[in-house]
Parts: C-alpha cells; sequence; structure tokens
C-alpha cells in the first residue's frame, strides 16, 4: 500500500491555524527543546486515527486547539480527516472528512461519522469480511473484524518504548492491542495471507465434509437428514410432477410422499412453478450487479488514461448534440448548453487528477458472489420445467418407485447403505487440488529472511553496538522480539545498554517494513514515526546550549549519526525497492548531525518562541 | 438495459427539478443534471424519502451506500436530454429562471395527488436530494464517476 502523511493541521481556538508539512519519502526530522510539542505530534496522530483514549497533553496544547487534523496521501488519494479536540479526557466523537484533500480556512464541521470513516480507511488498509481474527482471546473474538488501528502497531516506536528492554510494540499495555499483535503478524507481514487463510478454510471444510461422508456410508439409518438427501432427487421430481408443493423443506416433503404413497390418493393439486423463475432473474440481477460493481472499481482508470486526449470535449455534451433530435429548443436552449458546458468544464479541470473514493466495494462484490452461490444452491433443488405425467400409467410407477426408496431407506434394519463413494472420491480430489503452503514453513522462512535484513542493519551500525558489533540477529517469532546471539552459539543473550536497546529497535522496525514492501504488503502502511531516538544518551532532552553537548561523550555522537545514517539508508533501500516510505523523527539534536545525509529533511526547529503552538499564538 | 424508457416522462422529469431546487433555492447546472439520475434509482428515492433519514454529507452518503452508484454514469448520461428538456419546459412556465450561471425557483409546481405515487415519493425526498446535490460538485462528480 501507499501511505504518507502530507500535513498537520490544528485549528486554533483563536481561530488561527497553524500547519506542520512533512515529505514522502524522507527522514522527516523535527528538533527542538523540551516540552514544545514534538511527541504531541504522535498522540495527535493516533488521536485522528480513531484513537479511543488519548494522550493529547491538556496544558499549551488540548487547551488551545478546537480541531486535529492530518491531510495524507493513501493509494493515490489525497485524503483530509480531522477530529475535534477532546473534551478533557472524552475523545470526540465528531470527524470531518474531505474526499478532495480540501482544508477548510475556519474550524472544520462535522461531515461523517467515525464508523463510516473507519469503513472507508479499512478498505484502504485492504480490510474486508476476510480479514479477521484468526483464534479468541479474552478480548478478542475469533473470526471478528480487524481493525485497521492493530495494523499501526507497526507505525510508531513512542517514547515509552523505545529503549524498553524487553518491550517492542507500542500499547502492549491494552489488553486489545496486546492479543491483537499475535493475532494479525502474519497478515500485516505477509506470512499469511487472507488468499491462503480462506484456502486452508475451504480445505478444512471439505476434510470436515468427507469425514462426514466416510461416516454417513457406515451408519446411514441414523442419519435423518442424509437420508433426505438421499431422497432429494426424488423429491425433486414430486415436485416436478406436482405431488409436493414447491416451498415446503426437505422434512416435510418425505412425509408428504409417504402420505402420497400411503392414501393411493393422487396427491395434491400441480403446484406452479413460479420459484423457480423468480430465483432465475434473482441470479440474473445480482449478477448483474457485481458485473456493475467491478466495471465501476476498473473501468474509471481507463477513462482518467483517455481524458488528457480529449481534454477540450466534453462527453456529456457530445452526448447531447449526438441526440440532437431528441432535445426540444426554445429560446433558452443555447443558455442552457453553454452555461452547462462552462460548468462541466470547469468540473473536468478540477477533478482531471484526482482517484475517487473506492470504499468497500470489494466486500459488497464478495457479499453478492456468497448470495448468488446461495441462489444457485436454491435453484439447483428446484425442477426446471413442471413435466407432466403422459398418462397415468407413469404417474403409477413414479409412485411405486417413490414407495420402494421409502421402504429402502427408512428401514433401520436395512443395511443396504447408500453409495456415497463417487461424491468422497469426488471430495478427496478437491482436497488435493487445493494445495496450501503450511504456515510453519512460512513462518520459518520469514524468520531467516528477517534475521538476514537486519544483519545487514547490524553491519552498517556495526561501531554503535560495541561488542556485540559481531552479533548475528536472532527474531524470536513467538515473543516478537528481537534478540543478538553470539556467532556459531545456540544461545540468545541479554543485550545491556539502553544505546543497544534503541538500536533493537530500530533494527526490529525497519527490517519489519523492509519484507513487508518486498512482500507487497497491503495491511502495513510504509511509515514509521519516531520519538527521539538519541533518548539513552541524553536522556530527556533538556540539553539546551551548545556549551552542554561538549560534555557528551564524542562516541554517544557517533552512535547518534550511526543511528541516522542507518534511517537514511533505509529511505534508499526502499527506493531501490521501487516503493516510497516516510520517516518522522522528532529530536533535540542540531542539524549538523545530519551533514551529508541526503535523504533527511529538516521539517522545523521548535526552539526560540516556535514550537507546535508557537508562543505567539497562544490564545 | 435501457435507462432511457424511464425517463419518457416529461412532467414527473419537471416536477423532479423543480421540487429540488424548491428547495435548494439555487444550483448550478452541472448540480441540476445529477437530480435525474438520482431520482431515477429507485432504492435511492426510497431511502432519501424516508423520515427516518438523516442526512450528513455527500462522503458519508456515499461509503455508506456506494452499491446504488455503480451504474450512475449510465444514468446520468440518459438523463442529460430529458433534463435539458424538462428545465427549458420550466423556464417556459415560468417555475424556474437561469440565473447567475444557474437556475433558481422562481414560483412552485405544487404537488397533486393526481401525480402519482413516484411524483409523491420524489417531493417526500426531494429536500434530502437537494442536500445530496448541492454540496461540492466536483466530489460528486469524481466520486460516482461520471465520465466527463
Amino acid at each position: 500500500m501507499k501511505f504518507h502523511i502530507e500535513s498537520l493541521q490544528l485549528w486554533l481556538k483563536t481561530e488561527q491555524r497553524r500547519s506542520v508539512t512533512f515529505l514522502p519519502n524522507k527522514v522527516n526530522v523535527i528538533t527542538g527543546e523540551s516540552h514544545t510539542g514534538k511527541t504531541a505530534i504522535l498522540d495527535i496522530v493516533d488521536y485522528c486515527m480513531f484513537a479511543s483514549n488519548h494522550r493529547i497533553s491538556e496544558s499549551i496544547i488540548n487547551e488551545n486547539v478546537a480541531w486535529y487534523g492530518l491531510r495524507i496521501h493513501v493509494n493515490d488519494k489525497i485524503y483530509v480527516l480531522a477530529r475535534r479536540a477532546p473534551m478533557g479526557t472524552a475523545p470526540s466523537p465528531d470527524y470531518y472528512f474531505s474526499s478532495t484533500g480540501e482544508v477548510p480556512n475556519s474550524a472544520p464541521s462535522p461531515n461523517i461519522s467515525e464508523s463510516v470513516l473507519k469503513k472507508l480507511l479499512s478498505a484502504d488498509f485492504g480490510i474486508d469480511q476476510d480479514v479477521k481474527i484468526p483464534f479468541g482471546g479474552r478480548t478478542l473474538q475469533a473470526n471478528s473484524r480487524v481493525s485497521l488501528r492493530y495494523f499501526l502497531l507497526f507505525n510508531t516506536i513512542s517514547q515509552d518504548i523505545i529503549t524498553h528492554s524487553d518491550q517492542f510494540f507500542d500499547k502492549q499495555n491494552q489488553a486489545r492491542y496486546q492479543e491483537a499483535l499475535p493475532r494479525i503478524f502474519d497478515i500485516a507481514v505477509g506470512i499469511d495471507t487472507v488468499e491462503n487463510i480462506l484456502k486452508r478454510e475451504k480445505r478444512g471444510e471439505l476434510e470436515r465434509n468427507l469425514a462426514r461422508q466416510q461416516k454417513l456410508s457406515a451408519r446411514t439409518e441414523e442419519k435423518r437428514e442424509q437420508f433426505n438427501a438421499q431422497l432429494a432427487e426424488t423429491v425433486a421430481r414430486a415436485k416436478g410432477y406436482g405431488l409436493v408443493a414447491e416451498n415446503t423443506d426437505a422434512d416435510t416433503s418425505v412425509t408428504a410422499l409417504r402420505q402420497m404413497v400411503a392414501e393411493r390418493e393422487s396427491g395434491p393439486d400441480l403446484h406452479v412453478s413460479a420459484k423457480y423463475e423468480e430465483i432465475s432473474s434473482q441470479i440474473y440481477r445480482v449478477s448483474r450487479k457485481i458485473r456493475g460493481l467491478r466495471r465501476f472499481s476498473s473501468e474509471y482508470v481507463n477513462h482518467k488514461a483517455t481524458l488528457k486526449e480529449t481534454a477540450d470535449s466534453l462527453q456529456p455534451v457530445e452526448y447531447l448534440m449526438r441526440n440532437f433530435e431528441e432535445t426540444v429548443r426554445t429560446s433558452v436552449f443555447d443558455d442552457i448548453l453553454k452555461n452547462l458546458s462552462q460548468g462541466l468544464q470547469e468540473i473536468k479541470d478540477a477533478t482531471a487528477r484526482k482517484t475517487p473514493l473506492d470504499s468497500n466495494i470489494s466486500e459488497i462484490i464478495k457479499d453478492l458472489e456468497s448470495q448468488r452461490e446461495k441462489l444457485e444452491k436454491d435453484l439447483q433443488a428446484l425442477p426446471a420445467e413442471m413435466e407432466g405425467f403422459e398418462n397415468d400409467k407413469d404417474k403409477y410407477i413414479f409412485i411405486g418407485e417413490t414407495k420402494a426408496k421409502l421402504e429402502l431407506y427408512s428401514d433401520p434394519q436395512s443395511d443396504k447403505a447408500p453409495d456415497n463413494s463417487e461424491l468422497i472420491a469426488n471430495l478427496e480430489a478437491q482436497i488435493e487440488d487445493l494445495t496450501v503452503s503450511p504456515v510453519e514453513d512460512r513462518k520459518e522462512l520469514f524468520t531467516r529472511a528477517l534475521d538476514e535484513a537486519i544483519q545487514e542493519y547490524i553491519t552498517l551500525t556495526k561501531a554503535a553496538l560495541g561488542n556485540y558489533g559481531d552479533y548475528r540477529s536472532a527474531f524470536n517469532y513467538s515473543e516478537k522480539k528481537l534478540h543478538l546471539r553470539k556467532p556459531k552459539t545456540a544461545s540468545t543473550e541479554n543485550v545491556g545498554s539502553s544505546s543497544n536497546h534503541m538500536f533493537l529497535h530500530l533494527f526490529l522496525f525497519l527490517g519489519l517494513h523492509e519484507l513487508i514492501m518486498r512482500n507487497d504488503g497491503i495491511h502495513v502502511a510504509p511509515f514509521l514515526i519516531i520519538d527521539q531516538f538519541s533518548r539513552p544518551y541524553w536522556g530527556e532532552d533538556d540539553q539546551e546550549d551548545e556549551e552542554s553537548e561538549k560534555d557528551v561523550d564524542e562516541s554517544d555522537v557517533a552512535k547518534v549519526k550511526l543511528a541516522l545514517g542507518l534511517l537514511d539508508q533505509f529511505i534508499t533501500t526502499a527506493n531501490e525497492m521501487g516503493k516510497e516510505f516516510q520517516m518522522i523523527v522528532f529530536e533535540h539534536i542540531n542539524p549538523r548531525y545530519w551533514d551529508g545525509l541526503k535523504n533527511v529533511h529538516l521539517v522545523e526547529i521548535f526552539r526560540d518562541g516556535n514550537a507546535l503552538i508557537p508562543v505567539s499564538r497562544l490564545g | 438495459m435501457k435507462f432511457s424508457s424511464y425517463y419518457n416522462n416529461l412532467g414527473i422529469n419537471a416536477f423532479a427539478i423543480a421540487s429540488v431546487l424548491k428547495e435548494a433555492g439555487f444550483l448550478t447546472l452541472p448540480k441540476v443534471a445529477l437530480i435525474l439520475p438520482v431520482v431515477a434509482h429507485r432504492e435511492t428515492v426510497k431511502k432519501l424519502a424516508d423520515r427516518r433519514f438523516r442526512f450528513v454529507s455527500f462522503e458519508q452518503y456515499l461509503i455508506d451506500n456506494i452499491e446504488y452508484f455503480y451504474n450512475f454514469n449510465e444514468r446520468y448520461s440518459a438523463s442529460l436530454t430529458p433534463m435539458v428538456n424538462a428545465l427549458q419546459l420550466l423556464c417556459e412556465i415560468g417555475v424556474v429562471q437561469l440565473k447567475d450561471n444557474g437556475a433558481v425557483a422562481a414560483s412552485t409546481l405544487p404537488f397533486d395527488a393526481s401525480m402519482g405515487k413516484r411524483a409523491e415519493r420524489v417531493q417526500r425526498a426531494s429536500a434530502n436530494i437537494a442536500a445530496l446535490v448541492s454540496g461540492n460538485a466536483e466530489v460528486f462528480y469524481l466520486n460516482a464517476r461520471i465520465e466527463l
């Protein structure tokens, strides 16, 4: 997926607007003093993306802001999403959304509900009804929808965890996210794909079906449901002859057959087969809708492609002209046409380079397809045409046959088990066709590839890791943690020093993103927000002047430079893959630290009165 | 599927445009052109005529009901000629005036039960239709994928 944050927008209570702009495909650095609101940016991004509780600090920031917003680029579309500032601890339910990236000058007015906006954004994160929680937990239910917020776990390294010795992902103190991580990890990083999961489910289903069939062939008489299935064809024929009513279910049909045989009467009146046609036309309608929706989401691309060539002409106006003879022409005709063309031309110019919303079309299509499948099944159980009896003889023969069948199947002592060997063979063949690579193998391969990628980062920053510089990357899949392993040994070591922990965090996140990009992952957005990785060397970012920096160990300076170099190199690596990646880093270091790094971009310096909410703009 | 067959009724087209315009007051012609394709969709009209329905924004409506839009472009082009004709009729009888690059409601075309069920539904939905088409025209045209 493609994603970057173009700008952060704040609508202040003083009616002013404050924006901070970031570049795509760069390491965006905001540097400055402490208490200037750098960290708040991370909290604001989280808040705008549907956080259910917020961490934006009330003093200075929240007390001065009316609305928080983001202008983001998602899969070639530009959105503005904004959320009204929380009242105290209570987050606001008011959202503003623009599908064309329009940033209102004054405070936005709410125009969309959270659930609808989430539905839209979820579609952009590749989430539909098939992306679900694979197994349950205390708070998460199996088969419930995946929230796009779970995938955002891969996008932040907050100040709480960057030097944590044991914890690599944010929000792990909340039960929901703690349970979500292991449940979505495989799908997020591409170990497993939705397609494979569905295949496995299908396979599981077939296997269960097979087991049932095998059991059935051993003990038919006990299975009423299967007994009815055996008679399905007879029931269908009886319905065709009009001996049994069209809309009776399997159980009652069999009872009706029994009655018919026992009573020696000619059965009920002929039931007209209207249902068949009804279902047929329903299938037609659903199919047409599916075709239309597919075209709706794909063909616009072609239209866009030909736009350049037809820049001066307008299709609707041309259409009007082609159907000239159908129009009436009064004195205002020319005015209307001129006016309409002008208006349309303006719209055409304005929309030429924009992409429409897809929303949840793919989800709707999937729904319709399962509807169609069900209808087709229903249709199979119905006779296509009412069959008439040529003469009474046929009818009596049929009734006789039915009687024999009923006796055969309904006799519990009957050892004549129905022959379902063909069905079993069929199921076995289907199962064989569905090859799905086992997840365990893929996990193994993934872990190896991740270690390989991380090993390169270790080599790059070797000097900063001290005696661990020659160690090997050892990702622990089950704990989702990164360890270091002494070469040629099997055991991992507990790495000391917060500097090393910081590097391990960078390694793991960059490694995961590298693999996600290589796998063309669609669920995790290619961006990363890192809150002050120089923390191990300077602690809280309160060193303000050059004076105190002199006290800093030169080797620590070298480590910070290496870390920045690593981030810079990562952007280059992403570009070599043909991808773009965005990083937003909050720091307090000086620009001289990134001299010569081509992918680093200085966003702003929060110093001398400049801050997220500049002193001059305080209410 | 030919949509043109739905539009042979100049009366109901004119009535729909007039009722929506009355609610909106003023609409540019590209926005007027959106009225008939909306009216042509039974489910849309049914939903918009429902008293419980609350219009929030075009985006909210679109994302929630994107399946209503899949053949919007077809409906749009099929209703162009009828729109131009109906608009001229309304101008001639003085219900609508062309003004400032758009159309304004000059007087009302009152609803009468004899106009039929469909007209009644359109009448009930007209305030919501007006809200739906009078937002940002670019956003509507882009997302309804109307080919220009």
